[in-house]
This record gives C-alpha cells, sequence and structure tokens, in this order.
C-alpha cells in the first residue's frame, strides 16, 4: 500500500464519518504533511446523536495534519504533531419538517442495532485488557503502548479556529421561529515548555510535560421571530436556508462580530485560559495532574422568548427519542395541525390506536411460540457459525451467513449468543493457540519496527525503592505533625489532582419580553475561587470553597411598612460563625 | 468579592438589592461562604470532615418580584406533542383496563 492510502484509510476511519469525500481517489496526499481544503460535512452528521435535526449545509475550510510517522518512536520536544482545523460552518434544520422515509428509517434502525453489539464487542475487549494489565501487577516497566500515548500527548498541537454551528427551528414552539447559534473564534491547545510558564503555575522546574488550553469568543445566541396570527401565511424563511455556499460563510462570518451583528445573545462572547500539568514523576511538590483554569467574565442574558424557545427544543428533543417508534403511523397532517374538525380528531385517534398497538403485536410477536422455535434453532446455528468464525477469522463465507443471520435477530439475542460462544471458545484449546500467535506476532512487529530506541524502559529499581522511601517518609510526617486546616490547605506533597478555577465575575440577567430587553432581574457574582484536591493513596477529596454565596442557618424576619402596601418584605439573615472542630 | 441579584421589576422600591452582603469591618475581606470537605480527615478521627465559615448576607424580596419572576418563567408546553401523550396513554390504561376486566369476568365466571 503507498503512503498515501495509508493516510487516506487513517483519515477515512477517524473523520470520514463526518466530513465528506476523503476516501476519493483525487485527493493529494503527502506522508508527513496533509492538508485539504474546501471539504464538506456529511449529512449524516446528527443521526448517531438521535438529534431532532438534519444538516441542510456544512463545510471545513482547511484541515491539516502534520504527524511526522517516521519519527513517531523517538519524537523529541522539537518536533511536534499538529492538527489544525479552520473555517467550520454548520447550518441545521429542525427535524420536524423532514418527511418520514421507511427504508431511512430502515437503516437507522439496523445501524443501531449494529452500535449495541458494537458497543458489547468493545467493552469485552476492554475486559480483557484489563484483565491482562492486572495480570501483570508488580512489573512497574511502562509498556510500550503507554509511552507512545505519552509521547503522543507531550507533542499534540490542537488549534481550531471560526467554528459556527446555526441551528434553524420553525417547529418547536407553535408560535415562534428561532435561530440558534453556537460560535467560537479559537480554541489551541499547546504544549508549553516549563520556562514558558507564568505564575499561572508555580514550582514548574520537574514536570513530565506542561499542556496550554486557551479558548476565545465562545458565545451563545438565540434569535426569535414571532409567526403571523395568520396561520395561512407561511412563516418567512431564513436568509440561511436560500442563501449560496458563500453566501451562508459570509453571513455566518458576520455574525462573529458582535459590533455588527445584531444577535441576541443568550451567552456573550468569552473565554478561559486553562494550564494542564502531567506530572508522572515519583516524588515531587506538585500533583499528579495540576488544572489551573482562569475564566473570563461570564454574562448570561435571557429573554422570555428565548427561555420559551429552549424549553421547546427540549421537550421537542426528549419527544423525538420517546416516540421515534411510532413516526410512521404519524400522518403529515398531523405533524403541525392542531385538533379542529371530525376529520383531524379521527386522524389523531386512529395514530393514537396505530401507536398502541404497534406496542401490543410487538410483545406478542416476541412472546409467541413460532419466535420461540425460531430463536432455538436459531441459537445453536448462530453459536456453531461464530465459533468457527473465532477459529478461522479470514472465512468471509462464515461473516457473510453471520451478518445474514443477524437481520432476523434483535440485538440483545445477538449479544446473548455471542456470550455463549465467547465462552465455547475460551474452554477450547484454539483459543490458548491463537493467544499465544498474537503474542509471537505482536512482539515480532514491535521488535523490527522498533530497533533499540530506548522504549519500554522507565524507573530503575533503585529509583522505585527511593520513591517507596520518599512516600513512607511523606506519611510519617503527616502523621507526626499537627493536623490544623492551614497545614491542610498548604501541604501539597501527597496531591494527585489540583483543580484551580478562578472567575473573576459571572452576570445574569432576565430581560423582559420587550425590544429593548429591559432586566427584570440581574445576579452578579464577582471574584469566584474554586479549589478540588485528591490525595494520592488516599480515598480522599478535599474540596475548598471560597466565593460569595451564603448558607442561611439562621433567620430572622423583619417587617417593615410595605408589607401594608399589598409588598412583602422579608428577610433572612445568615450567619454561621464555626461548624465543629472535631468530627463525631 | 461580592454577590448582588438587583430587583428591576418593583418600580421606586426602597429595597433594590433582594440579596446583598452585610459588610462589616471585621469580615470585609472574608469570603463569604468557605467550605472545606476532607474525605478522611488525615487524622484519621472520622470518616468525613466538614468545615463551614459563612458571612452574613441579607435577602429581601417582594411580591411584584415574586410574581414576575414567576411569570418569566411560565411556559406553556407544546400542545401537540402534550396531546400525543395524552391520547397515547389514554388508549394503553384503556386496553390494560379492559384486558383486567375479561380476566376478571373469567375467573368469577368459574
Amino acid at each position: 500500500m503507498s503512503v498515501s492510502g495509508i493516510v487516506k484509510g487513517l483519515l477515512q476511519k477517524y473523520l470520514g464519518k463526518y466530513i465528506k469525500g476523503l476516501g476519493s481517489n483525487d485527493l493529494a496526499l503527502s506522508w508527513s504533511t496533509t492538508e485539504l481544503k474546501n471539504l464538506e460535512l456529511q449529512e449524516s452528521l446528527f443521526d448517531d446523536m438521535g438529534l431532532p435535526m438534519v444538516l441542510h449545509k456544512g463545510f471545513v475550510g482547511n484541515l491539516k495534519l502534520v504527524i511526522p510517522w517516521a519519527q513517531l518512536a523517538t519524537l523529541s520536544s522539537k518536533t511536534k504533531i499538529v492538527i489544525e482545523l479552520n473555517d467550520i460552518f454548520a447550518v441545521a434544520v429542525a427535524k420536524a419538517d423532514v418527511k418520514y422515509d421507511a427504508e431511512e428509517e430502515r437503516k437507522k434502525a439496523r445501524a443501531a442495532k449494529d452500535k449495541l453489539v458494537q458497543a458489547f464487542e468493545d467493552q469485552r475487549k476492554k475486559a480483557m485488557k484489563e484483565a491482562e494489565e492486572a495480570a501483570k501487577t508488580g512489573d512497574q516497566k511502562a509498556g510500550f503502548v503507554s509511552n507512545l500515548i505519552r509521547t503522543l500527548l507531550e507533542n499534540l498541537q490542537v488549534t481550531v479556529t471560526r467554528v459556527h454551528f446555526c441551528l434553524i427551528d420553525n417547529s418547536s414552539v407553535p408560535t415562534r421561529s428561532f435561530v440558534l447559534g453556537l460560535y467560537l473564534e479559537e480554541l489551541k491547545l499547546l504544549s508549553v515548555k516549563p520556562e514558558d510558564s507564568d505564575a499561572h503555575i508555580q514550582d514548574s522546574s520537574s514536570l513530565s510535560f506542561m499542556k496550554r488550553a486557551s479558548l476565545k469568543g465562545l458565545a451563545l445566541y438565540i434569535n426569535v421571530t414571532e409567526k403571523g396570527a395568520d396561520k395561512r401565511i407561511p412563516p418567512k424563511r431564513d436568509p440561511l436556508l436560500t442563501a449560496s455556499e458563500a453566501g451562508i460563510k459570509q453571513m455566518l462570518i458576520d455574525r462573529m462580530d458582535p459590533s455588527r451583528s445584531n444577535c441576541a445573545y443568550v451567552l456573550r462572547p468569552t473565554g478561559f485560559d486553562m494550564a494542564l500539568v502531567f506530572n508522572s514523576k515519583g516524588t515531587v511538590k506538585i500533583p499528579q495532574v495540576q488544572v489551573n483554569l482562569k475564566l473570563s467574565v461570564l454574562a448570561l442574558e435571557l429573554a422570555k422568548a428565548q427561555y420559551s424557545c429552549i424549553m421547546g427544543l427540549l421537550d421537542t428533543m426528549s419527544h423525538y427519542q420517546l416516540y421515534a417508534r411510532y413516526r410512521s403511523f404519524k400522518p403529515a397532517a398531523l405533524k403541525v395541525a392542531r385538533p379542529k374538525g371530525t376529520h383531524r380528531c379521527m386522524l389523531w385517534w386512529t395514530y393514537a390506536c396505530n401507536c398502541v398497538r404497534s406496542d401490543l403485536q410487538l410483545k406478542a410477536k416476541r412472546r409467541s411460540w413460532t419466535r420461540v422455535l425460531m430463536l432455538m434453532k436459531a441459537k445453536k446455528r448462530y453459536i456453531n457459525l461464530f465459533f468457527d468464525a473465532l477459529t478461522s477469522p479470514k472465512n468471509k463465507a462464515l461473516k457473510e451467513a453471520i451478518r445474514k443471520m443477524e437481520l432476523t435477530l434483535e440485538a440483545n439475542e445477538i449479544i446473548h449468543f455471542r456470550k455463549v460462544a465467547y465462552t465455547k471458545w475460551e474452554a477450547s484449546p484454539h483459543a490458548a493457540r491463537a493467544k499465544q500467535s498474537y503474542a509471537q506476532k505482536a512482539l515480532g512487529a514491535v521488535k523490527s519496527w522498533i530497533p533499540s530506541f530506548g522504549f519500554g524502559t522507565s524507573k530503575t529499581e533503585e529509583t522505585t525503592a527511593e520513591a517507596d522511601e520518599d512516600w513512607d517518609k511523606a506519611v510519617e510526617t503527616i502523621k507526626q505533625s499537627t493536623v490544623t486546616a492551614d497545614y491542610q490547605l498548604k501541604h501539597a506533597k501527597d496531591m494527585a489532582l489540583q483543580l484551580v478555577l478562578k472567575l473573576p465575575r459571572i452576570a445574569v440577567s432576565l430581560l423582559d419580553a420587550g425590544p429593548e430587553r429591559h432586566p427584570i432581574v440581574t445576579l452578579a457574582i464577582e471574584g469566584l475561587d474554586f479549589e478540588l484536591i485528591q490525595r494520592q493513596k488516599f480515598l480522599a477529596l478535599r474540596l475548598y470553597v471560597c466565593t460569595s454565596l451564603a448558607n442561611i442557618l439562621q433567620l430572622s424576619a423583619t417587617v417593615s411598612s410595605e408589607l401594608f402596601q399589598n409588598f412583602y418584605l422579608l428577610c433572612l439573615n445568615a450567619y454561621v460563625q464555626h461548624i465543629h472542630e472535631s468530627a463525631s | 468579592m461580592n454577590l448582588q441579584v438587583e430587583d428591576h421589576v418593583t418600580k421606586g422600591t426602597i429595597f433594590p438589592n433582594i440579596i446583598s452582603r452585610l459588610v462589616t469591618d471585621e469580615s470585609k475581606n472574608d469570603p463569604l461562604l468557605d467550605l472545606q470537605l476532607f474525605m478522611p480527615p488525615l487524622d484519621e478521627s472520622s470518616s468525613l470532615s466538614l468545615r463551614l465559615r459563612a458571612l452574613p448576607l441579607q435577602i429581601v424580596a417582594n411580591l411584584p418580584f415574586l410574581l414576575g419572576l414567576s411569570d418569566f418563567f411560565a411556559v406553556q408546553p407544546v400542545n401537540l406533542h402534550a396531546l400525543e401523550d395524552a391520547m397515547i396513554n389514554a388508549l394503553s390504561s384503556a386496553r390494560q383496563q379492559s384486558s383486567a376486566a375479561i380476566a376478571d369476568a373469567l375467573e368469577s365466571h368459574k
């Protein structure tokens, strides 16, 4: 296989589900750098997510991958794996407007069944892997795969710029149509050298590696349009649905500029700066994982119409998933019609009868003697076929026969039959032989690929003994010391995870329905600090919150003269000085 | 460090702040809430230790404000969805009742 063929295969495997044309023969790909421009998103983007929406148009402006395949095993800190995605724009439409397609629904049901079976297979593989790792307890050497993953993470640089997703919904709320948009200007995940760190990360001299993530210009808006009183006049189509490709891109880019757009923001453009430290070394003063998160000002605004649209959309989403199995019975006239007139009432009752009848038929079919007999026969045949397929995995005829049988079976039945087949196979001598052969092959492949780059080696026995000694000392110090709150807060030697969050200001406003969007109530919290610490080797969690909320334990009510003017006045005054020193 | 909730519904109110902090000289620089949870504490005296320190807070509420707030969040569910739920539930329960009635009749006939 050629170099471009391998890269194409990888792209198709991981991104083919989301981006069109990655398997095309016209793609010119090189070994280390791959750059693709003007790509389109797949229409089936939302199918797996179970969301009631279809993609109208979706584009990816630029996709760039720089992967030094030949140097993966010997990656130095200067070599970088780069992933860049620019100009991702998507316009989706709520699904109530989409017609029912029987063939399409059958395909989706089959895909859902396959997904359940695949999930079972993945879970089984994971369990086997965990069992293998557990068997290796006591061996402190890091494996090739874990070293490779660590190296990849250490050198990974991800940049995503200009992402805008837009949902046009005319059906979730009967009296309103709305456009919900979510965009971000830039997302970066970069590796940072310890000397480049500022006061954000303290004492970073002996780190394994450090990443910095920053997000800029994240915003959410909901533009609401009231439908006219006359229902015979169809609502005006959103310009995004009629515009050309270039027009859609331009409109979405314009909306991302707060000074030029007239978007009704729910979340005003915000961002964060996050520093992550991964420290795999045994004895250091900083935690194994340290996350310092500095958020920008959070400004949330919500008008009543926007709240109503959000609730309508959530209701439609839950309803869509709950009643997906009845979709075939629903006449098109009922999707938007209210029950007025005898004819429409009849349609509604017929639909409800069909729904209930389909449930009954399904139950009766599952319990029928014909199906029980069929399952008994199918079980024997399926288990034998699957067992044969496990012993000779390259036999295509067997795989085809299994696939045909699976068409008539339900997901839980397939999973049950596979479990029995696996048990039978694991008890057979074939399984032991297959494992031995696989191990030999894997070892041979690794040896031939990686000559002697020092991979698979980590701490020596001396280092491990030293680390244990340090740990024992640390535990001893903790036990002997006077335990106070200050000591616990300052003591950092035994931390496994530390999360520090700083939020300068949150402002939440509820707005009235008028065009000027006057506030009804505003909430402002300033200076919110949050710290979460987990101690290693203890199932211990230390939480330190320093925030602007108060607990209400003492209550005093004051009644003022406004009570007599039909105003209630309630003063809750809460104060707690001390909560216990010693636990009960 | 501050927390403030303002009322914009009640015109001419003498309490524009629904929630505000009661500032005293002693507590000017202290956090409003300081919560520490240890599971378990280092001295292993218990399985869980909770330390909570809070400062006074004044909460004032009046009727127009509460009514304005409840009016904001009062959203009618979508009629068609509610109708669909009601019809399917009504038919299923009617069918279950009738099958139970037939079973009962057969039982009593013996």
